[in-house]
């Protein structure tokens, strides 16, 4: 049988049509247009960050769509979320919707069940949908970073200014130290050391002397008459000039340890500080980690950890 | 530039295999990996002896994995606990597990637990981990039936379990199990050294220890001592 040319293109034009039409119904049918579906209804205080199409999912997984958001006559948004009867076994009636928000990235519609026994929810119930919004969350754990830094920078700059002040304790400490240092280091005998100073040790010395001259003039004195006790080069002026050095020298040995207890103190004040500072490195590297899982999750070609056993 | 139609075919094959992989790998729940991290952080924590961030990693991973709802994984993050005890040859309080099984039953989980407590009569070795259930094996025969080379079947098995912590596990096991020997022993302390996970090596230095006193070995055992005073 011969066919005419009219006949030819008619016949192909159908067939065409044909494919096409098959070609979308396969489609459809993968993507489960044909396949049943239940609608479960799911109330909201406010509808930010929904949207029609926007997926639901289940332990990871995409179990359903949002289908139709409204309003009620009560102002809350009720929303329509379309599940295919095959996942429909997840949605118990202690099921859980959140709306999560995370720090980074879109929201994202879960539903979690903590008791897969409990009895299936009914279309007809309306959940309630619990919103998890981790920017707060960020703001409210960070804060109290951001308290402790503001108070490490404050202590860290009060620090800095007590270095830097040119009449500030640090420098007069420092100051008292390279006193003593050099004063330690250019001691030539033990005496010298306990007595602080060469003058003093002169002095020392010319007590020494004096106490010499005394118990010459002792001698004297006792060969001589009373009036010489009380006289100009008498003994007992030479002793309160002895005595009233010696007193002087005590003075600076006790400037010397304030300067001593000063330092220490300020070395307890910093150990304070470091205790603040390792509070913070924790928080830190908490912090850290966190970043780390982030970008783990992140990097592309990664394999989904499983919990094993060792 | 003229390519040949092979290799063509090959570029865009890779391509194709590219785009495929990465858009395989684009949405894994965060959860997986901050317990999966975690608990390796618990592990390694707690056999270098940092008690209190063992812990915390462990509570953290307890945490994120509840997140799932998966309950027979939950029980397996416990047993991961309780192996890592007893790798450090101490004993373990499993009260958790059990309410976990009770609730939610897994005859895998169950069939380790059992191993790791040293019921080896109760344990389904067809359930345990390949060099679990080799182990199990030698235990149950030998006291099925009394055997000379088993001292050395052990030994060679723990020798050839290519993971560290699995092989440290068992060394635990089996020294808790009365397989107080000194290769066992050494095996074991190799391990931890290598690794330097130092509360498992001071765990088996004090076993080692013990055993050389009862020995009567006084010079070993003085030495050993001596090396624990120095690695505390």
């Amino acid at each position: 049988m011969k066919l005419k040319v009219e006949h030819k293109v008619g016949i192909f034009i159908i067939a065409t049509v044909l494919l096409a039409l098959a070609g979308l119904a396969y489609m459809a049918y993968k993507k489960g247009v044909f396949q049943a579906e239940t609608t479960y209804v799911v109330s909201s205080r406010t509808g930010d960050g929904l949207s029609v199409g926007m997926p639901l999912y289940f332990s990871g997984f995409k179990i359903g769509k949002v289908k139709e958001l409204e309003l009620s006559e009560e102002g809350l948004v009720m929303i329509r979320i379309s599940i295919p009867d095959n996942h429909a076994k997840w949605i118990r009636s202690d099921s859980k919707f959140l709306l999560e928000k995370p720090l980074i990235g879109a929201a994202r519609l879960t539903v979690a069940t903590k008791n897969m026994m409990s009895a299936p929810l009914s279309p007809q119930t309306a959940a309630v949908l619990t919103e998890v919004n981790d920017i707060n969350d960020a703001i409210q754990r960070v804060q109290p970073i951001l308290d402790q830094l503001a108070a490490i920078t404050e202590n860290v700059a009060a620090l800095t200014n007590r270095l830097a002040d040119p009449q500030g304790e640090m420098t007069k400490i420092l100051k008292h130290s390279e006193k003593l240092t050099a004063s330690l280091s250019a001691r030539d005998s033990l005496l010298e050391m306990a007595l602080g100073d060469r003058k003093s040790v002169r002095d020392f010395h010319a007590s020494l002397r004096n106490t010499r001259q005394i118990t010459d003039q002792v001698i004297v004195l006792l060969r001589k008459t009373d009036e010489d006790v009380y006289g100009k080069d008498g003994v007992l002026p030479m002793v309160v000039k002895a005595l009233r050095e010696l007193a002087a020298n005590l003075v600076k040995t006790g400037a010397t340890l304030d300067n001593v207890v000063k330092i220490t103190s300020d070395a307890a004040d910093s150990t304070k500080d470091l205790k603040l500072l390792r509070s913070d490195i924790d928080s830190a590297a908490n912090s850290l980690n966190r970043l780390l899982d982030e970008l783990n999750r992140k990097m592309p070609f990664r394999t989904e950890p499983r919990i094993e056993l060792p | 530039m003229n390519l040949r139609l092979n290799t063509k075919i090959a570029l865009c094959l890779i391509l194709t295999a590219l785009i495929a992989g990465c858009a395989g790998s684009g949405d894994i729940p965060p959860w997986t990996y901050v317990a999966a991290n975690r608990l390796e952080d618990f592990k390694r924590a707690a056999l270098e002896g940092r008690t209190a961030a063992a812990e915390r990693h462990f509570q953290r991973t307890v945490e994120e994995t509840k997140k799932s709802g998966d309950l027979a994984l939950l029980g397996r993050v416990y047993l991961n606990r309780y192996a890592v005890q007893t790798a450090l040859l101490e004993s373990f309080d499993d009260e958790a597990f059990q309410k976990i099984q009770a609730a939610h039953p897994d005859r895998g989980n169950a069939a380790f637990l059992s191993f790791l407590k040293g019921d080896f009569h109760r344990t389904d070795s067809g359930l345990l981990p390949p060099p679990y259930a080799a182990v199990h094996k030698v235990l149950v025969e030998g006291q099925a039936k009394p055997d000379i080379n088993q001292r050395a079947r052990l030994l060679r098995l723990l020798g050839g379990t290519p993971d560290d912590l699995t092989r440290l596990i068992i060394a635990g096991r089996l020294v808790l199990s009365g397989h107080e020997e000194e290769d066992i022993l050494q095996e074991a302390l190799g391990t931890a050294s290598r690794q330097g996970w130092k509360q498992a090596l001071l765990a088996y230095l004090h076993r080692l220890q013990i055993l050389y006193e009862n020995r009567r070995e006084h010079e070993k055992s003085r030495i050993v001592g001596e090396k624990i005073k120095l690695l505390q």
